[in-house]
């Protein structure tokens, strides 16, 4: 009896030292009687993760009754956790969201039109309330915009006399202009990143065809076989040429991790790349995809949304700090293009004189698409359950093109075979 | 070749002794087999220019910077946090398997009693059954409990003798051991607990800090579970840990990456060094009666 | 259960209290886990409403209607055959090198040791992964014999035999487990068989095998059963979701995939139980030709 006791003393003893180990702010918060705690979680690079956290405590200063815990996290297996802890009731107040039908539609997520006192949405363009709102419910506040642009380095066209490419660049046109650069590049350089993984990039290049990933009422892909046959070919053509790197370099990006993208690494004079994380120098200019002027394929993308749970205990608390992290002046300040370009069109204003040279290219940019004709409305979210069709499925068939394994006639009719599967199964 | 040396070991074990080639193989097969240890060692200690030019194993100019930043972590958490998390938890799981896997093997091997052989078939069971079987209904228990983003789901199992392997090998162990002692203890009037107090832990100590060390090295190796539970960055363990610092940088952070990669196994080094008699021993203690 | 005296001293129910963690532990968080997710495995479940019955859908879909499970499976079937005795060939090889006692053969048995404890841990499988790639320390050894640089890694053609590679480098422990076997067989057998002229590839296959036979046989079943559910190294050392092209869909990968990025639960619990019945089967039929191979002698 007395080994029993033993081993529950230990047990109880361990006990506390883990939580104490979790933190002592979390003691002295409890000891106020009317203190709140608010769990938050995201995920994205360091930069995002220290600059969210000092504008979480600018939060906590200026409301001292609530308590913030924050679990900055990285993309890969962040949906993963969030799902067990929504089915286990152990999710976040605030959370960052790219899948904001999939979470709707389960009933996950707090309605945020219904606090419009707390929540001020008069300074965000309707543009990218859309892509937030599921039956015309605002679910969701989008954290930033994430437009899809060419980046170029001048030093690479200057040296050999090449003209950059603008919106009338035919994606032709593009694909001759990188094999004549490849030609002035040294070993272990390209002239392009490859984009044939990329479903964000695929999706400009259908939206020049009208088309799109998703029908309009969300009941099938948006597109046919043949439109992904096209899109492959094209990079099947320049992998061959020499003029984007080899699929064994290109894969290293592959599931979006932008920070192992040829262009992050500086391997490449040219990339198709989204601005919601900046480029680690500074070399780089911003501008149009081939292919835009006249019919433009690129909208001001999310780049993803703030979202409270629908269970919270505390959703005032909550959503006021989703206000506090989309509109106060100081936090815009504090997370400037971390989320990329602040969706609050006073603050993307105001914090443009605070940002080096580079970061103000990606707000110019920005200003560019606003302009009338530089770009189109954002389509309507994604249908509910499809995110793995955009993300893992694409990845996975694209590779079995890139490597060769599947020609891309047949990976493209069981790519849609089996994405229709999933929709379906998904109503 | 080899067989030829163990064959002739009896006869020949002296004459041979002192020959040279069975240490120029031994020698060969160490560089080839520790080159990925010697990489990440080199590589913690080269600065990041030189590390992208790839030029030469060697650093040409040695430094600690890829400690320093590596140890700042993702700008979070710094890898103090996580060294610390995960030496609470592997001491944790030392001290849960220890006490519980000694008792559960002390009462199959020792006590008598309706079941025993039913029961320990369930012991076997466990060692073979995977644990992807069990981790979704596990993961709700534990959060009904209130238990996730702490350490109680890493260590209370451990504390429960869920360990079928070391109560496996604690078995397997105390087998081999006469029970004549006991027997006799039994006439002496000694009860259960007194035999195992004074009888067979006084035997059992092998077969305990075999447990122990191996415990705490898979513990500290120990991923899968870890990533599950731990929610919060100040919960992180080093393997969490590690796992978030890769995804966070960019393949020009390799310098930092290793440091801390090898950090990481700093304990583990340690053990090896201090424990490796035991640590071989133990190793045939499982596969040896 | 082991040998039991004439008389049985120890005979009471006190064995009860001795395994009352244990008691706890088995029944709460093993076989209440078990039953629900059997009852899982027959449902369509995706982890935030609640179950819903569909039969034996799960089963027909996996074995009927799902070539990526298929492919994991022949995968990993495959992994198993070649690995697993790749290890073990190169355990016994060392065990032999290092069995003869010798000046520092406990530093070589030590030393060779290390990587087996090591290798499970997350830091060895990303370190593992930049030394296989483009900067890695591979390509530069490979380098100096003019072998151009490649990602052996990001390949779907050659991570594979990564993974295998790392597996073989972790021989370590069934070496231990060789040595002491070797050591326990008599000098006196292999003296005889000197007498009888036996040469030494007829000492290794007629004596040196076959004593070792059971030793053999245990590391092969743990071998086989831990080799099936590889995880942490095909996660870490392939893209980390099964990649590129689907080259390290492991059996447990797809299984992780399935439950949390599908959020197919009743259909992961309807892997996970044919993968025990798999490893039921498997180490079943292990047992059966071990009938015919092992020698347990006297």
């Amino acid at each position: 009896m007395r080994t029993r006791l033993c081993t529950a003393l230990l047990v109880a003893a361990l006990t506390a030292a883990a939580c104490g180990s979790a933190g002592d702010g979390e003691d002295s918060g409890a000891n106020t009687s009317d203190a709140v705690t608010l769990r938050m979680t995201w995920w994205g690079n360091p930069a995002r993760a220290e600059a969210t956290q000092e504008a979480v405590e600018l939060f906590e200063e200026r409301n001292p009754d609530i308590d913030v815990e924050v679990s900055p996290a990285s993309f890969s297996g962040y949906y993963d956790k969030l799902n067990t802890q929504f089915a286990s009731d152990a999710a976040p107040d605030v959370f960052q969201d790219d899948q904001v039908t999939t979470y709707a539609d389960q009933g996950l997520l707090l309605d945020l039109g219904e606090y419009d006192d707390v929540l001020d949405t008069s300074q965000i363009d309707d543009g990218f309330l859309a892509q937030a709102m599921v039956d015309d419910r605002l679910y969701e506040l989008p954290a930033g915009s994430s437009p899809m642009a060419l980046v170029v380095r001048p030093s690479a066209f200057d040296a050999a006399g090449f003209e950059l490419p603008t919106a009338e660049t035919t994606w032709e046109e593009f694909a001759d202009l990188a094999v004549e650069i490849q030609a002035t590049i040294d070993d272990g350089g390209w002239a392009l990143a490859d984009s044939s993984s990329l479903p964000n990039h695929f999706q400009v290049f259908l939206r020049q065809r009208d088309r799109d990933w998703f029908s309009e009422d969300g009941s099938s892909l948006g597109f046919e076989a043949p439109d992904l046959v096209d899109w492959w070919t094209y990079w099947a053509d320049l992998r061959e040429a020499g003029a984007v790197p080899p699929a064994d370099v290109t894969v290293a990006s592959a599931g979006g991790d932008v920070t192992e993208s040829p262009v992050a690494k500086n391997q490449v004079a040219m990339s198709i790349y989204g601005t919601s994380i900046t480029l680690p120098n500074d070399e780089w200019a911003y501008g149009p995809l081939p292919n835009e002027a006249g019919n433009p394929g690129v909208y001001l993308m999310r780049s993803n949304s703030w979202a409270v749970n629908a269970e919270t205990e505390h959703p005032d608390e909550a959503v006021a700090l989703v206000d506090f992290l989309v509109n106060d002046p100081d936090a815009g300040e504090i997370l400037g293009l971390t989320r990329g370009v602040p969706p609050n069109q006073s603050i993307a204003a105001s914090v443009k004189d605070g940002l080096d040279a580079k970061e103000q290219q990606i707000v110019e940019y920005v200003e560019y698409l606003s302009q009338d004709g530089n770009s189109r409305p954002a389509p309507a979210p994604d249908p509910a359950g499809t995110r793995n069709i955009r993300s893992e499925m694409f990845d996975r068939y694209s590779q079995e093109v890139l490597f060769g394994q599947r020609d891309a006639a047949d990976a493209a009719e069981a790519f849609v075979a089996e994405a229709q599967q999933l929709i379906d199964s998904g109503h | 070749m080899a067989t030829d040396q163990t064959t002739s070991r009896p006869i020949t074990r002296r004459r041979r002794g002192g020959a040279l080639w069975p240490h120029a193989v031994a020698g060969l097969c160490l560089a080839a087999l520790l080159y990925p240890v010697l990489w990440m060692v080199l590589t913690s200690l080269k600065p990041t220019s030189e590390i992208i030019a790839g030029t030469s194993l060697l650093p040409e100019s040695w430094t600690l910077d890829n400690f320093v930043q590596g140890w700042d972590g993702a700008g979070v958490e710094s890898f103090g946090t996580f060294f610390l998390n995960s030496t609470i938890i592997a001491t944790a799981a030392v001290v849960g398997n220890v006490v519980s896997c000694t008792l559960a093997a002390y009462a199959f091997s020792r006590l008598s009693f309706p079941g025993r052989a039913a029961l320990f078939a369930v012991v076997i069971g466990i060692l073979f059954l995977p644990k992807e079987v069990l981790l979704i209904p596990q993961y709700t228990i534990f959060h009904t409990l209130g238990w996730t983003d702490s350490f109680l789901p890493l260590i209370v199992p451990q504390f429960l003798a869920l360990d079928a392997f070391f109560v496996f090998l604690s078995v397997q162990f105390l087998r081999g051991l006469p029970r004549e002692l006991d027997e006799a203890a039994v006439l002496d009037g000694c009860g259960p607990w007194r035999r195992l107090w004074h009888v067979t832990l006084p035997l059992i100590r092998p077969a305990i800090a075999t447990t122990a060390i191996f415990t705490f090295i898979w513990t500290w190796n120990d991923y899968m579970p870890q990533l599950i539970y731990l929610n919060s960055p100040e919960n992180y363990t080093l393997s969490v840990g590690l796992r978030m610092f890769l995804d966070a940088t960019s393949g020009s952070d390799l310098g930092p990456m290793s440091a801390m990669s090898l950090v990481s196994l700093l304990p583990l080094f340690v053990l090896f060094v201090l424990f490796q008699r035991r640590l071989v021993k133990g190793i045939t203690m499982t596969g040896l009666k | 259960m082991g040998r039991r005296p004439g008389h049985d001293f120890t005979r009471s129910r006190s064995g009860y209290v001795f395994l009352t963690p244990w008691f706890v532990g088995v029944a709460g968080l093993v076989l209440v886990p078990l039953a629900f997710s059997l009852y899982l495995s027959f449902t369509d479940y995706n982890l935030l409403g609640s179950p819903e019955w569909v039969g034996l859908d799960n089963y027909r879909q996996l074995f009927g209607d799902d070539d990526r499970y298929l492919h994991s499976m022949r995968l990993t079937l495959g992994y198993v055959v070649v690995a697993v005795p790749l290890q073990l060939a190169a355990a016994l090889a060392a065990a032999l090198l290092l069995s003869p006692s010798r000046r520092g053969q406990g530093v070589y048995r030590a030393l060779f040791y290390l990587p087996s404890l090591l290798g499970a841990s997350v830091a060895v499988s990303i370190t593992w992964r930049a030394l296989f790639d483009y900067g890695g320390g591979v390509n530069s050894f490979l380098a100096t014999f003019g072998i151009e640089e490649r990602s052996w890694v990001n390949n779907p053609s050659t991570v594979l035999w990564v993974i295998v590679a790392l597996e073989i480098w972790r021989f370590g422990a069934p070496m231990v487990i060789f040595i002491a076997g070797l050591q326990q067989i008599p000098a006196e057998v292999y003296e005889a068989a000197a007498l009888d002229g036996a040469g030494p590839v007829t000492t290794f296959t007629r004596i040196t095998i076959p004593m070792l036979s059971p030793i053999i046989f245990f590391n092969l079943v743990l071998g086989v059963i831990s080799a099936f559910q590889t995880f942490t190294p095909a996660q870490l050392v392939g893209d980390g979701r099964g990649g590129p092209a689907d080259s390290t869909l492991f059996y447990a990968v797809n299984l992780y995939q399935q439950a949390f990025e599908y959020q197919r639960m009743g259909y992961a619990s309807a892997i996970a139980w044919v993968m025990l019945a798999v490893l039921a089967v498997v180490a079943g039929l292990l047992f059966w030709t071990s009938r015919r191979w092992v020698h347990y002698g006297d």
